[in-house]
C-alpha cells in the first residue's frame, strides 16, 4: 500500500474553542512499516507522515474506508504493534498528569506500554473478542479494577463494581458477573467492555469501532452511553469508524485517512459541511447516498 | 462432565488399586509350578519360571504410570511455558526457544535413551525423563502457536492496554484458554508414551531388562506366543487399554471459545 501521491493534507481553521487547550497528544510524522520475509526488503509502509495534535476535552474523529489506516494509527497510539514486527518512525507526545510531555516512540516497548496502560483507555471494536471467553466476567472486571486500585477490600469491590453496572446500565447484579461472556448479549457486553476500559485513569479514550457489531438500536444507545460518559468525564476522545453519521453526531473534530495517509482535517462541522479534498468529498456524498 | 467425571473416577480407582493391592513377591520363582492356569492362588496365573503373572502385570503398570507421570509433568510444565513465553516475547528469545524445540524433536528417543542410560543407569524415572524432553519440542510448538493464536485476539490486547503484567496476562489469561487444547494434547502425548515405553522396554532400552515393565514381559514371553498366549495377551491388553484410557480421557472438545454464543 503505497502512498497516493496526490493526497493532499487541509488543515482548517479551528473555530470550535478548543484551540487555547493544552494539547494532550501530539503525533508527527508518524510513520509505520510492517516488517517481515514475506513483506519484501523495504517492508509494506502502512501508515504515511501522520502529524495532527489533539487537545484536552476534544472529541477527534478517525475516519476513512477499510483497509485506510485507521485501526493501525490506534495500535501505534496503544502501543499494539509488536516491536520485532514494525518500524514506527516519528514522535508520538503525550502530556503526562504532571505536565510533562514525553514521546512514547523514545522509551522501550514494554516501557511504552506500561506507561500508556495510564495515559490511554481503549475499548475494541468486537466485546466478544475483547473480553476474555474462558473467565467470568466478575473475575475479568475485578482484575482490571485491581489493576489501578490494588488492596482494595472484598466487599469494597463488590460495591464498586454493583454501582459501576448501575452507572453503565448492565443488569443483572451479582448473577451477570457470575456469567462468562457468551452468556450475555452484544450490547451487554459491549457495556462491560466499555466500563472495563473506563476503569483506566487515562485521560484520553480511544474507541475502534465500538458500535460495529451492534444492530441499529443497541448501536445508538451504546453511542449516547459514551457521550453521556464523556460529559461528565471530560476525557478526551479518539473515536474511530467508517460511520460517518456516528462521527459527526459524536465527535467535533475529524481527520480523513486514505491509504495510510491523512487528507484532511479539522473541525468536524467545517469538513462535513464543506469537504475540501475530493476522497473526502466522495466519502461524503456516497455516505448521504446510503443513508439517503 | 459427567463422562470425564466418570473416567477420572475410573482412574482414580485403578491407580489405588495398582498401588494398594497386595500382591506377591515378583522375585518368587516356583520352578515346579511354571505355566499354570489362572486360579485363586495365581489370578493372572503363572510364568515360565513359576512367577505370579498378575503380580509382575501390578508392578509393571505401577511403573509405566510413573514413566507417563514424570514424562507428562517434564514435558507439558516446560514445553507449554517455553512455547508461550517464546510467543509472546517475539525476536531472540522465540527463535532460541524454537531452536531447542526443533533439536529435542529431531532427536530420536531411542538415542537420547542409549545416552541416558548410559549416563545415568537403567530406572523407569529416567525413562521418564527422557521421553519427558523428547516431548517438550511438540508441547513448545502447539503453546507457540496457540498463544500466537491468543495474542491476536482483542481481549489481550485489551489487556495489555490495561497494562496487566506480562506473566498475569500469559498465566492468568491466556494459558487457562488454551490448557483444555494442551490437556488433549497430553492424552494424546500419554497414550504414545505408553507404547514408546513399551517398545523400548522390548528392546531392552531405557530401563533394567530385569524389571517386569510391560514391553520386557512382551520380549520374555514373545517365544510362548502359540505354547502359552495367556502371557503375551495381558501385557498387550494392558499397554492398549492404558493408552485408549489416556486418549479418551483428555479428548475434550468442548472448549469455550469466543465464537461461541447464545445470542449473536
Amino acid at each position: 500500500m503505497e502512498k497516493n501521491e496526490t493526497s493532499v493534507i487541509v488543515n482548517k481553521a479551528d473555530s470550535s474553542g478548543s484551540a487555547d487547550r493544552e494539547p494532550i497528544l501530539e503525533v508527527e510524522n508518524l510513520n509505520v512499516r510492517i516488517r517481515g520475509e514475506r513483506h519484501g526488503k523495504n517492508g509494506i509502509h502502512i501508515l504515511h507522515d501522520l502529524s495532527f495534535t489533539v487537545r484536552e476535552g476534544e472529541r477527534w474523529a478517525i475516519a476513512g474506508e477499510s483497509g485506510a489506516g485507521k485501526s493501525m494509527t490506534m495500535n501505534a497510539l496503544t502501543a499494539l504493534l509488536p516491536e520485532e514486527a514494525v518500524e514506527l518512525s516519528g514522535s508520538i507526545r503525550y502530556r503526562m498528569e504532571d505536565g510533562s510531555r514525553v514521546d512514547v516512540l523514545s522509551l522501550p516497548y514494554r516501557e511504552r506500554q506500561r506507561l500508556l496502560a495510564r495515559q490511554v483507555a481503549v475499548i475494541f471494536q468486537d466485546s466478544i473478542n475483547a473480553l476474555n471467553p474462558n473467565e467470568t466476567i466478575g473475575r475479568q472486571w475485578r482484575d482490571t479494577v485491581l489493576l489501578y486500585r490494588p488492596g482494595m477490600e472484598k466487599i469494597q469491590l463488590e460495591q464498586h463494581l454493583l454501582a459501576r453496572m448501575e452507572i453503565f446500565g448492565v443488569q443483572g447484579g451479582s448473577g451477570t458477573l457470575a456469567q462468562y461472556p457468551d452468556q450475555l448479549s452484544g450490547g451487554m457486553r459491549q457495556r462491560i467492555a466499555i466500563a472495563m476500559a473506563l476503569e483506566s485513569p487515562g485521560r484520553i479514550l480511544i474507541a475502534d469501532e465500538p458500535t460495529t457489531s451492534l444492530d441499529a438500536i443497541t448501536q445508538r444507545s451504546t453511542v449516547d452511553f459514551i457521550k453521556t460518559l464523556l460529559d461528565k468525564s471530560g476525557r478526551t476522545l479518539l473515536y474511530i469508524s467508517h460511520n460517518l453519521g456516528i462521527l459527526q453526531y459524536m465527535c467535533d473534530h475529524v481527520m480523513i485517512l486514505r491509504n495510510g495517509a491523512i487528507v484532511e482535517q479539522g473541525e468536524a462541522a467545517e469538513v462535513f459541511a464543506h469537504p475540501v479534498h475530493p476522497y473526502t468529498q466522495e466519502l461524503i456524498r456516497e455516505t448521504k447516498k446510503i443513508m439517503g | 462432565m459427567k463422562r470425564k467425571a466418570f473416567l477420572w473416577g475410573i482412574f482414580g480407582c485403578f491407580v489405588a488399586f495398582l498401588f494398594l493391592i497386595p500382591h506377591q513377591n515378583i522375585k518368587l520363582t516356583d520352578l515346579l509350578g511354571t505355566f499354570q492356569a489362572p486360579s485363586g492362588m495365581h489370578w493372572f496365573g503363572t510364568d515360565n519360571l513359576g512367577r505370579d503373572l498378575f503380580a509382575l502385570m501390578v508392578t509393571g503398570g505401577q511403573r509405566t504410570l510413573l514413566v507417563v507421570f514424570i514424562s507428562t509433568a517434564i514435558s507439558f510444565i516446560a514445553g507449554s511455558f517455553l512455547g508461550m513465553v517464546g510467543a509472546y516475547e517475539g525476536g531472540v528469545a522465540q527463535s532460541l526457544i524454537q531452536f531447542l524445540a526443533d533439536f529435542v524433536t529431531v532427536v530420536p528417543s531411542m538415542v537420547m535413551a542409549l545416552i541416558f542410560s548410559a549416563l545415568f543407569g537403567f530406572s523407569a524415572g529416567m525413562a521418564g525423563v527422557i521421553f519427558g524432553i523428547g516431548n517438550i519440542g511438540q508441547y513448545i510448538n502447539l503453546a507457540n502457536g496457540l498463544t500466537s493464536d491468543m495474542m491476536r485476539r482483542d481481549f489481550v490486547s485489551a489487556e495489555m492496554t490495561l497494562g496487566l503484567t506480562k506473566s498475569r496476562i500469559l498465566f492468568g489469561h491466556i494459558f487457562p484458554n488454551i490448557v483444555r487444547t494442551l490437556l488433549v494434547y497430553m492424552g494424546n502425548n500419554a497414550s504414545s508414551v505408553v507404547l514408546q515405553f513399551a517398545g523400548l522396554a522390548y528392546i531392552g532400552l531405557g530401563t533394567d531388562v530385569t524389571s517386569p515393565d510391560w514391553g520386557t514381559l512382551l520380549y520374555q514371553y514373545r517365544v510362548y506366543l502359540l505354547t502359552c498366549p495367556r502371557l503375551v495377551l495381558f501385557p498387550i491388553a494392558a499397554i492398549c487399554l492404558l493408552a485408549l484410557f489416556f486418549h479418551y480421557t483428555f479428548d475434550d472438545g468442548r472448549i469455550r471459545t469466543a465464537e461461541l454464543t447464545i445470542f449473536d
